[in-house]
């Protein structure tokens, strides 16, 4: 357990100065009541917020565009090779866009994906799910297995080592990340070789103390989450099922070695923590991060957040540090 | 040719207006959301219709544009109330 850009231990809480800067740029205008805004609107407004405050024209060895087959329908991917090694084998990290299951897309999470490429050493697969309202819980979960099954079935075909391929994902994406990997391990599935959760959304229900000490000002506030929730699940949904909730999970035994990055001021962080202790005391290799002075999705702001180059870094060099150990311990 | 020279004026002007203060700025931003009405320089920017979304990009183009970085504390809803609010700010970063 660490605590980047300061300790996460620290009692007195001092938000990063590009954040406070951030969140006075959002706050100075009066925000449409976002009940109010269909999700067309929303996805409109988070596009255009990742246009404006995401990583600008980050270099990116390669891209390529496919689509797989879904049990509904084709899904969308992209797969970015660094630009350190164009070649060869490479580890592979399937990645889960955030957005609350509403929103979001590859093209909102097209540079923090690069920038993951290029730190981690991965060939990045970013994964198109479907959305909700469209197609409410538990598409966008089905859509996540059939993606990760598919990548470990084609991983020659994409230049993959198979024996080292990483489930990740931000916000909502983290939340589906985790349900595969729990999936996988209770049905004999694939062998992932590490998860990677930012800032992952692990539990619908949760009363946490960073839920109720944060719920709103931060820029990802309560109204919104709630907002979410209502599009994404049908009425008679429980929150509680472990699929939308994977903190409620009542085994997590098996699951792979994790790594978890919260941001302090963060409403979700209380469960990001929860998640990781859990994993540990079921035996997991874990490697929790909180980083200080930070909201959420600070890691897809790296325009107005300068410390996200500096996270991206240590995010992607610590998987590419754990596959390295891997790849060790397996030639041995 | 100087009808020649005038139409091209014309033209010229309508792709690239000039950047003399903010109302550029926040017609510009205005125009994208299709809220494409005059502004005058005292009126209450967020009754005009100016989204949080469009605040970040005021902000991050008042910066980028006039070469200025407004300091933590200055991005307030007083100094961003109107674009004569605007332009103080600007001027008093720029002395």
């Amino acid at each position: 357990m660490r605590g980047a850009a300061g300790s996460s231990d620290a009692t007195v809480m001092t938000l990063d100065t590009a954040a406070k800067r951030f969140l006075e740029m959002v706050s100075a205008a009066s925000a449409p009541e976002i009940a109010r805004l269909s999700p067309a609107e929303m996805r409109e407004r988070f596009s255009r917020l990742m246009r404006l405050v995401g990583p600008k024209s980050t270099p990116i060895g390669r891209i390529d565009d496919g689509e797989l087959l879904g049990g509904a329908g084709p899904i969308p991917f992209r797969v970015y090779t660094p630009c350190e090694s164009t070649d060869g084998c490479l580890p592979g990290l399937i990645y889960f866009h955030g957005g609350g299951g509403v929103f979001g897309s590859i093209e909102t999470h097209d540079g923090l994906c690069r920038m993951l490429a290029n730190a981690s050493g991965c060939r990045v697969i970013s994964i198109g799910y479907r959305l909700a309202p469209e197609h409410p819980f538990p598409a966008a979960v089905e859509d996540s297995h059939v993606a990760v099954n598919w990548v470990f079935a084609y991983a020659s075909t994409l230049a993959i080592d198979p024996t080292r391929i990483v489930v990740a994902g931000d916000s909502a994406g983290g939340g589906l990340a985790a349900t595969v990997c729990q999936r996988a391990s209770r049905d004999g599935g694939p062998r992932i070789a590490l998860q990677l959760l930012l800032c992952p959304v692990l539990d619908l229900a949760a009363e946490s103390q960073s839920r109720r000490d944060l719920a709103a000002g931060y820029f990802f506030d309560k109204a919104t989450l709630d907002w979410m929730i209502k599009q994404y699940c049908k009425t008679d949904v429980e929150l509680t099922d472990p699929r939308l909730s994977p903190l409620r999970a009542k085994d997590l035994s098996g699951q792979p070695p994790t790594h978890v990055h919260t941001a302090e001021f963060d409403p979700l962080h209380g469960e990001g923590r929860a998640y990781a202790d859990r994993l540990q005391q079921a035996g997991a290799e874990v490697r929790y991060t909180c980083h200080a002075g930070m909201i959420h999705h600070f890691y897809g702001m790296a325009s107005v957040i300068p410390y996200a180059h500096v996270a991206m870094g240590v995010i992607g060099g610590d998987v590419k540090k754990a596959l390295a150990r891997k790849s060790h311990a397996a030639v041995r | 040719m100087q009808v020649t020279w005038a139409i091209m004026t014309s033209q010229s002007s309508e792709l690239d207006p000039p950047k003399k203060d903010a109302s550029y700025l926040v017609h510009r931003i205005l125009k994208q959301q299709s809220i494409d009405r005059p502004v005058a320089a005292t009126d209450d920017l967020r009754e005009v219709g100016l989204s949080s979304l469009d605040m970040v990009e005021l902000v991050l183009s008042v910066e980028s544009e006039f070469n200025v970085r407004i300091p933590e504390g200055a991005i307030t809803p007083a100094n961003f109330r109107s674009i004569a609010s605007i332009n103080t700010l600007i001027s008093s970063l720029r002395t």
